[in-house]
């Protein structure tokens, strides 16, 4: 279903056409977030819409998080009567979402997504902590980490999933799949339990579905001084080389493998896996054991490093291809000291991630990173095309 | 509407979905079963030490790093979707969960060290990868580094 929009549309790079170009800016802000204790949080305001009407609501402080796909907003937060989507047996359908070290349970609902002047009609996507739906099934639970479904716990009202991919959980989770994975659950009378369910309709990313501006995005972060920063505001520009904003010039292009991933080489050895992550906050890499990083961890910010004094480390990021290679260069600090100010935004914020690099949101200050969507591409100001996934910087 | 019955069993064998096609997932600090060494391609590390390795059933990779005497000491997996911790840890999943949950300013991959239990994951949607070991099981002559 596509929009009527004025100018140009596609999701290829080229010049703007038309008249008014849609305004693709999304101011964005690092802060302590709604509990006044997030470090290295980017935040944004998300408008949700019951699809096709203007019954419309803006939800503010939703954690930007270009390390994972779909809108996922606290239900309590939501105050619209969003439509719940089924499965294919017509049962309202849940999801199970892990992170890393949480996660996340609600219904999936559809929504009209709307972020600066883009508009994404009926997207799937997530309601967190739905008091009148079933509690997490057993096979949430099982991944042993905290459940984040409430203010108090999540630190934000959502998560804007802005990655590479398109759907959550993308063909593993799709009729055809040789499994089914405990993420969809059908949820009938008698109880929840997993089902497989079709891509189009997986908790997604919404930028794919903009009319125009849809083949990728920026984020744009000013510098940040080393001592850190009360707040930092920036934003993130949808599209890569649809409008006069949203160039790409001059950067280096990391194509991205089947997983999203590229690689990192440091003092001489290749680590796999790696990403930039606004929804990390801070540079994770290694561990105080690994030779060249001898970096003590925190004994009271624990999960952190806390160098005596302040680290440089620089490394190489390829591409999955290993044709393209960029330089990146980073500081760490000691985090229990930069915890004593009363700032939000901290470059030098560095913990340990034995075996890969997950660049957070310190990679990002006084950068324009780009992220170039799977299945989309885009084209620079030289006017070479550039197939996504990328990473680009 | 699915009797109970059925739907338990559903549920088990959903829950059991992310194991290797046939047979169950090799459990930390346990030995590993008859079963599953059929299941595995296996690898010598050392005198002391061996890794089967199976593949799961979303089209993933898990190593189990097993000790001469039998016992599996260490875990290691990368696949598309979370595997079922609770069953990986077995008795080592609750002082896990403790763990888990005391990271609350970290953002990030999972980093639990607890006592003898180290549990690290990284990775993110669609491509989740960790390791788990008991540093006190690990045979002398390796370090933790071989668990990847």
């Amino acid at each position: 279903m596509i929009l009527a929009a004025c100018g140009g549309g596609g999701s290829n790079g080229g010049g703007g056409g038309g008249s008014a170009s849609v305004n693709n800016t999304l101011p964005a802000q690092v802060n302590l977030g709604v509990n006044n204790n997030y470090a290295n949080g980017l935040f944004t305001s998300v408008t949700v819409c019951v699809p096709g009407t203007t019954n419309c609501q803006t939800i503010s402080n939703v954690l930007v998080d270009t390390g994972s796909y779909g809108l996922r907003l606290l239900a309590s937060q939501v105050a619209l009567p969003l439509p719940p989507s089924q499965d294919a047996s017509g049962n309202p359908l849940g999801e199970c979402v892990q992170f890393a070290s949480s996660f996340n349970w609600g219904p999936v609902v559809t929504a009209d997504v709307q972020l600066a002047g883009e508009k994404a009609p009926s997207v799937p996507m997530q309601l967190l902590g739905q008091a009148s739906f079933p509690s997490p099934p057993n096979a949430c639970a099982s991944s042993g980490v905290p459940e984040n479904d409430s203010q108090q716990t999540l630190d934000a009202n959502g998560v804007l999933g802005i990655g590479v991919f398109r759907f959550d959980c993308g063909p593993s989770c799709a009729p055809g799949s040789s499994s089914t994975p405990a993420v969809y659950f059908g949820c009938p009378s008698s109880g929840c339990a997993p089902v497989l369910i079709a891509q189009q309709n997986q908790v997604q990313n919404p930028v794919p579905l903009f009319p125009q501006d849809n083949n990728g995005l920026i984020v744009r972060l000013p510098s940040v001084a080393a001592g850190g920063a009360l707040t930092v505001n920036g934003s993130v520009v949808f599209g890569i080389g649809t409008q006069s904003d949203n160039a790409l010039s001059g950067k280096s292009v990391l194509d991205a493998d089947g997983f999203g991933d590229f690689t990192t080489t440091y003092e001489g050895t290749v680590y796999q896996g790696s990403i930039l992550d606004t929804g990390s906050n801070a540079n994770f890499f290694l561990d105080a054991k690994t030779a060249g990083n001898g970096l003590a961890d925190c004994t009271v910010n624990t999960g952190f490093y806390c160098p005596a004094t302040t680290a440089s480390f620089s490394a190489s990021n390829n591409s999955a291809s290993g044709v393209v290679s960029a330089p990146a260069s980073w500081q760490v600090g000691n985090a229990d000291n930069l915890f004593t100010t009363p700032n939000a935004a901290f470059p030098t914020l560095g913990g340990p991630s034995p075996n890969s690099f997950d660049f957070g949101l310190p990679f990002f200050y006084g950068r324009d990173v780009f992220i170039g969507f799977n299945l989309a591409t885009a084209t620079s100001s030289g006017g070479t095309t550039f197939a996504g996934p990328f990473y680009a910087y | 509407m699915r009797a109970r019955a059925n739907l338990a069993v559903l549920a088990l064998a959903a829950v059991a979905a992310w194991a290797q096609a046939a047979g169950v997932l090799p459990v930390l600090g346990e030995p590993l079963g008859q079963s599953q060494n059929s299941q595995a391609s296996v690898r010598r590390l050392s005198a002391a030490a061996s890794v089967h390795e199976y593949r799961t059933a979303d089209g993933g990779t898990l190593r189990a790093y097993v000790a001469a005497g039998g016992t599996v000491f260490g875990l290691a997996w990368e696949a598309p979707t979370a595997p079922n911790v609770s069953q990986l840890l077995g008795q080592r999943f609750e002082a896990f969960q403790k763990a888990a949950a005391a990271q609350s300013q970290r953002k990030g991959p999972l980093y639990v060290h607890s006592g003898d239990l180290v549990v690290e994951v990284s990775g993110h949607m669609r491509d989740f990868r960790g390791r788990a070991y008991l540093a006190a099981m690990i045979p002398s002559g390796l370090t933790p580094a071989v668990v990847r």
